[in-house]
């Protein structure tokens, strides 16, 4: 296990953190679009195919040189729902269809997907599934060579701005999550009905909302894999999604600290700067503390997906995103009472990582769930 | 191993761990993901009973409904892991 850099993996770091930080983001305009400049702008640099094979035209990185960039990104972007929108476009839609789907899928849609001239978004949770994910109603029924998909779908990232959806059915009720099979299905086929984004906390430009399938066919060409591996896919989409994307929230709490130390060495209090009362620089230790062990456990993990086997690497994936997810929260408040009542503002630029950082204990499976699956994985 | 004391292993783990102890009529034909025993959350706490008790690897491409969907099938599933070893 070795977590230092060659000089090829540092580059693309400083070039990552350059390109975020000087990313030009006007929000007049919907940022998470084919028609955004700033999307076609992630496509080019290769965000948006960065867990893609390079023979498919991705960046071909490991899960490790991943979180290593994604981390820049968190570091520089300042506005983290487009990090969100851009890598849950990557790691939840594009990387299992490139890896999953049939040469004439393939063909059609990763080149659109890669360059941003595409959105993708990965179409799973339904409001009453809960924590059994692939509790699905939503139902994908042979009929000749094609399927009939109706059901609704809650909460999907990108969902109102998609151009393609990866979308999880039941194609066996009677097999329970080992009869979930996925489709990729173009938003422009009859009976598909995007719905309005929901006004949510944090993650701003990032539009999640529902969709809608009303008898909707599609070619039996859409289907990955086969019938009934759904589930075996979204797992796998889960640990790319789990640790990349996690690695921005480690570069966003990491930014938390940087204005910290700079704020707590200008504001000056009793005429000493604020830095020197240990009741901030104790927590400004803290939150080093906090992200730096958050970091190595994220490199853990997604070094664990290419050298040690599947139930290994989960439990250490799961045991990743809680901890980062947590960690960003506790960093981003800490980052507010470091700040005062200046933090609270929202044209400083601090409150809203808490906003950012507070859903990330929710999506990707809750924290509680993470918990279950650790336990799972203990034997428990 | 036995194909009969890998079911009867099977039988008391689905009895004790995933249907903590209230097993009632629980037979080796159950429908076990029909009836959500088996779901998202169990699958992982079996697939590792089954590699930590039978020491065997369990295929991503071998997790499917003809292989967990009863005890008498995830017997027999190990028995042919076990004869392909």
């Amino acid at each position: 296990m070795d977590f230092s850099w060659s000089d090829e993996e540092q580059q693309l770091y400083e070039r990552t953190l350059a390109f975020f930080s000087h990313l030009k983001v006007v929000t007049d305009k919907p940022l998470v679009s084919r028609t955004s400049d700033v999307w076609r702008a992630m496509g080019e640099f290769g965000v948006l195919g960065v867990a893609v094979d390079a023979s498919h035209g991705g960046l071909g990185l490991t899960p490790l040189q991943t979180v290593h960039m994604t981390e820049a990104i968190g570091l520089g972007i300042n506005n983290f729902g487009l990090a969100f929108a851009a890598l849950a476009h990557a790691f939840a839609c594009v990387e299992p269809i490139a890896k999953f789907c049939t040469p004439e899928i393939r063909e059609t849609w990763l080149p659109r997907l890669l360059s941003g001239d595409a959105v993708g978004a990965n179409a799973i949770t339904e409001a009453e599934a809960g924590s059994d994910a692939f509790a699905l109603h939503t139902e994908a029924v042979r009929d000749g060579s094609d399927y009939v998909i109706s059901g609704v779908k809650s909460y999907v990232s990108n969902g109102p701005a998609s151009d393609i959806l990866l979308v999880y059915a039941s194609t066996n009720k009677n097999a329970g999550l080992l009869g979930v099979s996925a489709f990729v299905i173009p938003t422009n086929m009859k009976g598909v009905t995007l719905g309005k984004p929901f006004d949510g906390m944090g993650l701003d430009c990032a539009p999640i909302g529902p969709v809608y399938f009303d008898a909707c066919r599609i070619p039996g060409s859409s289907l990955l894999g086969h019938e009934g591996s759904g589930a075996q896919i979204f797992r796998h989409s889960m640990q790319w999604e789990r640790t990349g994307l996690f690695g921005a929230y480690v570069g966003l709490a990491q930014r938390m600290l940087e204005r910290s130390i700079v704020y707590a060495k200008e504001r000056i209090q009793g005429d000493v700067a604020i830095g020197k009362h240990q009741a901030i620089s104790h927590r400004i230790a803290n939150m080093q503390t906090r992200i730096e062990s958050a970091r190595c456990l994220l490199y853990r993990a997604a070094w664990s997906i290419t050298h040690e086997d599947r139930n290994r690497s989960e439990m250490l994936v799961s045991s990743a995103k809680l901890h980062v997810s947590e960690m960003a929260v506790s960093t981003a408040m800490d980052a507010i009472a470091i700040h005062g009542g200046m933090g609270c503002m929202r044209d400083v630029g601090i409150e809203c990582a808490l906003r950012d950082s507070i859903p990330s204990t929710i999506f990707s499976g809750t924290s509680d769930i993470q918990r279950n699956a650790i336990a799972a994985h203990l034997g428990l | 191993m036995e194909k009969s004391k890998v079911k009867a292993a099977i039988y008391t783990y689905v009895a004790q761990e995933l249907l903590h102890g209230n097993a009632g009529d629980l037979r080796e034909d159950t429908p076990l993901l029909d009836l959500g025993v088996i779901d998202s959350m169990s699958i992982q706490k079996v697939i590792v009973f089954f590699e930590s008790t039978f020491h065997v690897k369990i295929p991503d491409q071998e997790v499917r409904p003809e292989n967990f969907s009863s005890i008498e099938k995830m017997a027999s599933f190990i028995m042919s892991l076990n004869a392909n070893a």
